[in-house]
């Protein structure tokens, strides 16, 4: 049996503390690099500290939730409750199985999240509300959009949240000392989905063409995408998880070296703004 | 109301507005009504706004791609319409060049995050959580001002500014700050790559690869790929560990994860 002593049980403020963080701050910290993971960080703070009496172990957790994370911001809801239970259950020895929870089912809930919120159900309600106003109706469109709003923030933020939390505990009773395996396999969804990330995420096109003789060929449909699909996302992939290995590259100079390297390639028209 | 209370009202509302539509989404819904409160012309404001709420359905952020905000364009070409007493024309003639130039500050605030994110980080490094809590504020700030800034600029200044605005900035810088956001999921995905378990588990990244890239598989359908693959191994690791318990209890311990940093 696993010592629950060292591990800290939350009250329910605290746990609906991180949910309204979250909810609130939502996507405006939204960056290219680790895309949501700030988000996550702000919301979740208060409550790891409170779970981590120890600078050290409170400095791991947040650095594990530093980490890439992108899917669709009420899906994140879920997998938020579901870390903040499996951390409050286990404490330190749950960084890796939230963080491989996260990355194998960020991608999936995207899916689910981007098609069913961001394009039918926002298409839907724009459309009802949109031509209810031309129609001359003053009060139904502002009326049906708080409505909605509403019904987004109790009836779908909400419960995910906490659907999440309770299954995020019922997968630690469940497996128990299992978790290592189940964590291992989870790995196996996870970087199958990575695999999946680097030719649809990472988008990077040259504009060059070649001559021979009068036939110009344009080198990214003519060449580069004849040898493989998303040749150049691969060669960057590359590139940069190499440069990680050396403790000189942080992040941070990483992104530094995209930035200035997608400008002087923009100056002289070596890549252009992918479609 | 004077003009000049009501120009600061509208930055206000604005500033307010571009950190609810990346977040909370619920003082968006009201702009119709803020708006008509602010110019004292609701059936304008409300039939403009519908107008927009139109133009833009399906044009969705999705994953972080940066659309035309017209939803900003709905605010300010609501406003500037009604403030001049012109009709619906002069809002999309308007709302429209402001949302454009809304994608340009966006590109550029998510470029700007990727600064604030590594700074924090940073500060969770010297163990300052408070000072790291507080610096995690910029970010709504500066999504704020990505909306507030163009929305001012033209309540205070008029259009004519922005169109010169946007002429003064070279095209390939704004292109090369577009090309870069494009890239640099890269940086993320390869840190993500170097705390997963690749040394044992490349097979399933070229899967995953080969499945989006060359057949094309939306990300549902790599998902329950790599979940059947997931199932499989979770069977494996169960004979594996049954196997190794009967023969000794002492080799289970070999069953430790060895992830590679």
């Amino acid at each position: 049996m696993m010592s629950d002593n060292q591990t800290f049980k939350l009250s329910k403020k605290d746990k609906e503390k991180v949910f309204w963080r979250y909810t609130i701050v939502g996507n405006s910290l939204f960056n290219y690099a680790s895309i949501e993971a700030p988000s996550l960080v702000y919301a979740l703070s208060p409550a790891l500290r409170k779970i981590y009496k120890n600078d050290d172990d409170y400095k791991a957790s947040l650095k594990n939730q530093y980490k890439y994370f992108n899917t669709t911001p009420i899906m994140a809801e879920s997998l938020i409750g579901a870390s903040l239970a499996m951390e409050e259950k286990n404490g330190i020895k749950a960084l890796e199985p939230v963080q491989s929870l996260k990355t194998s089912l960020m991608g999936p809930f995207a899916g689910i999240g981007d098609s069913i919120f961001n394009v039918m159900l926002n298409t839907i309600i724009g459309s009802i509300t949109g031509s209810l106003a031309l129609s001359g109706n003053l009060v139904a469109p502002v009326l049906i959009g708080f409505v909605w709003a509403m019904i987004m923030l109790f009836g779908v933020k909400r419960p995910l949240f906490w659907g999440g939390y309770n299954s995020g505990i019922a997968i630690v009773d469940k497996f128990g000392d299992q978790l290592s395996r189940l964590t291992d396999a989870a790995s196996v969804l996870g970087v199958t989905v990575v695999g999946s990330l680097i030719p649809t995420v990472i988008k990077i096109q040259t504009g060059l063409t070649m001559k021979t003789g009068k036939v110009s060929t344009n080198i990214q449909s003519g060449m580069l995408d004849q040898i493989m699909p998303a040749l150049l996302p691969v060669v960057a992939t590359f590139i940069i998880y190499k440069l990680l290995n050396n403790k000189k590259w942080t992040p941070t100079k990483c992104i530094f070296l995209v930035i200035v390297f997608a400008l002087v390639c923009s100056f002289f028209g070596i890549l252009t703004v992918p479609k | 109301m004077p003009i000049i209370l009501q120009n600061i009202l509208i930055t206000v509302f604005a500033f307010i507005w571009g950190i609810d539509t990346v977040g909370f989404q619920v003082v968006n819904v009201l702009t119709p009504l803020v708006v008509g409160a602010i110019t004292g012309n609701w059936t304008e404001a409300i039939t403009i706004s519908g107008t927009f709420t139109l133009m833009g359905l399906g044009a969705v952020s999705i994953g972080g791609a940066s659309v035309p905000n017209y939803g900003l364009a709905g605010l300010i070409g609501s406003y500037i319409a009604i403030r001049s007493g012109s009709g619906l024309n002069t809002a999309i003639a308007i709302g429209i060049p402001v949302g454009l130039l809304a994608i340009q500050l966006d590109i550029l605030v998510k470029t700007l995050m990727n600064f604030v994110a590594s700074h924090a980080e940073h500060l969770a490094d010297k163990k300052e959580f408070t000072k790291m809590n507080r610096f995690l504020y910029i970010g709504p700030v500066l999504y704020g001002l990505a909306i507030a800034i163009p929305v001012g600029i033209v309540a205070f200044l008029g259009t004519a500014v922005v169109k010169s605005i946007l002429s003064v900035i070279p095209t390939w810088f704004m292109n090369g700050l577009s090309i870069a956001g494009a890239m640099l999921p890269v940086v993320g995905i390869a840190i993500l790559m170097h705390y997963m378990p690749l040394n044992r588990y490349m097979n399933y990244l070229i899967i995953g690869f080969v499945a989006a890239a060359y057949l094309k598989l939306p990300v549902l359908a790599v998902s329950l790929l790599g979940a059947a693959f997931a199932f499989k191994v979770f069977l494996d690791s169960k004979k594996a560990s049954t196997a190794n318990n009967v023969a000794s209890q002492a080799s289970a311990k070999d069953q430790g994860d060895d992830y590679d940093e």
